[in-house]
């Protein structure tokens, strides 16, 4: 038992020893001692007074060892990276000068959008309406409503590479149904359908899926089992 | 002699129909993963509002006319009637194929005892054209982007029916995956996504 204390005493004692005489390893808090040798190349630690050193090979010498850090060694602060805020195109982006849609009736779209915008409907004199840029990310066209409006009439404004927007004159209504209201573009927003859609009956796979391949089934087994039967009186008659 | 005519009948039955069998298709998996990617191909300049009459799929022999479909009262989308199994319904809620963002056009895989117009639509791969004839005469062409098999309880309707888009678009949607008897309808739906490439 004695024995097992002492040998576990000198294991201890040799380890500290060895470690005092190895190369500085720069832990993380730890002070380091200038013109110690270190192994991390580049890495920087503070010394007992607090100084910053860094662990340099200096051309000739064998062992990097820790040496006082020049100005500017200090390890930089990561800075966080910039994200710049997703654009995301929608009918916030687009102004319209007027929503009144009339024969010879001017108007004026204004748009905000990273990329390039096109202007295009089936009421006006031109179309697509020229676009010109009016400034850092916004667009501008101008349009005359025709003499002989459609209805409904629609436009609608794309921003390339973010999506587009669509104004109509009857934007509760199927669009040709000549249900507008003929006076006033208002946003269009597709109606998203919910629920399952049931596009199949089974009854190509032959599992049963339909009435039909129910009947089949039935008109199978019925001829199936009237040959058995057939066959079975066929054959007792004989006997 | 009456069981083996009853049994080749039902073997015939069982086998001739080539129904989705579980087997690998081409659409790729239930959870949603596109199967096939097109490439960029070039989009063409976007048309104005006109009716879908017919839609042609030369690589599937589809050719089939194109009716109108809406919204039922209880918020699910108007289906074709299974009566009529080669017939193809225009969701006329979003816009008309040709013009900027996603139409969409529905079709049964299979209706009262036939294979129905999108049978084969899982057959479709990137970059496979095709054809809407419009009521103004005009035809939009659009190739086939990528082809998707999701859970029939996770259909992405937002993106489907109303994807905020820079270009004309052209979803077709009809049924796939395994077949429920209780419920007698298809697990998942298939979706192909194309875009337009001529007008």
């Amino acid at each position: 038992m004695r024995a097992t204390q002492l040998a576990a005493a000198g294991f201890a004692a040799g380890a500290m020893v060895l470690g005092m005489a190895g190369p500085a390893l720069a832990t993380p808090g730890d002070p380091v001692t200038p013109g110690a040798p270190c192994s991390n190349v580049g890495a920087t630690a503070e010394n007992a007074a607090g100084e910053l050193m860094k662990c340099i090979k200096k051309a000739g010498e064998e062992k990097a060892t820790w040496q006082p850090a020049a100005p500017g060694d200090e390890n930089p602060t990561p800075t966080p990276t910039p994200t710049t805020p997703t654009f995301k195109f929608g009918y916030d982006k687009v102004k319209l000068s007027t929503t009144r849609v009339a024969p010879g009736q001017n108007v004026t779209f204004t748009v905000t959008c990273p990329t390039s915008v096109t202007v295009a409907g089936n009421g006006y004199t031109k179309n697509p309406l020229p676009v010109k840029k009016a400034g850092e990310n916004t667009f501008t066209a101008q349009g005359t409503y025709r003499s002989n409006l459609p209805d409904p009439t629609t436009v609608t404004v794309v921003c390339k590479d973010f999506g587009s927007v669509k104004y109509s004159t009857s934007p509760e209504k199927a669009e040709g149904s000549g249900n507008g209201n003929g006076n006033g573009m208002a946003p269009k927003t597709p109606k998203v359908p919910t629920g399952p859609i049931n596009t199949g009956d089974g009854s190509s796979l032959g599992t049963g899926g339909s009435p039909m391949m129910a009947a089949a089934w039935g008109v199978f087994a019925f001829l199936g089992l009237g040959a058995v039967a057939l066959r079975r009186r066929t054959v007792s008659e004989r006997s | 002699m009456g069981v083996a005519t009853g049994a080749l009948l039902t073997g015939l039955l069982l086998s001739g129909c080539g129904g989705d069998d579980g087997s690998v298709t081409a659409e790729g998996t239930p959870e949603g993963t596109p199967a096939a990617t097109a490439s960029a191909a070039p989009v063409s300049a976007p048309l104005t509002h006109s009716q879908p009459t017919k839609i042609t799929i030369e690589k599937l022999g589809v050719s089939a006319p194109v009716s109108e479909i809406g919204l039922l009262p209880n918020g699910r989308v108007e289906e074709p009637p299974l009566s009529k199994p080669n017939l193809v319904g225009w969701y006329k809620e979003g816009v008309t194929p040709g013009e900027i963002g996603p139409s969409v056009l529905l079709g049964h895989v299979d209706a009262n005892g036939k294979q129905a117009v999108f049978y084969r639509l899982k057959e479709l791969k990137a970059g496979d054209k095709i054809q809407v004839a419009r009521k103004d005469g005009t035809t939009a062409t659009f190739a086939v982007q990528q082809i998707q098999r999701v859970d029939k309880n996770a259909f992405p309707h937002k993106k489907v029916f109303a994807e905020q888009l820079d270009h004309a678009a052209l979803r077709l949607v009809t049924c796939g995956g395994a077949f429920d008897p209780k419920s007698g309808h298809y697990k998942d739906n298939v979706i192909v996504y194309s875009k337009l490439v001529k007008a």
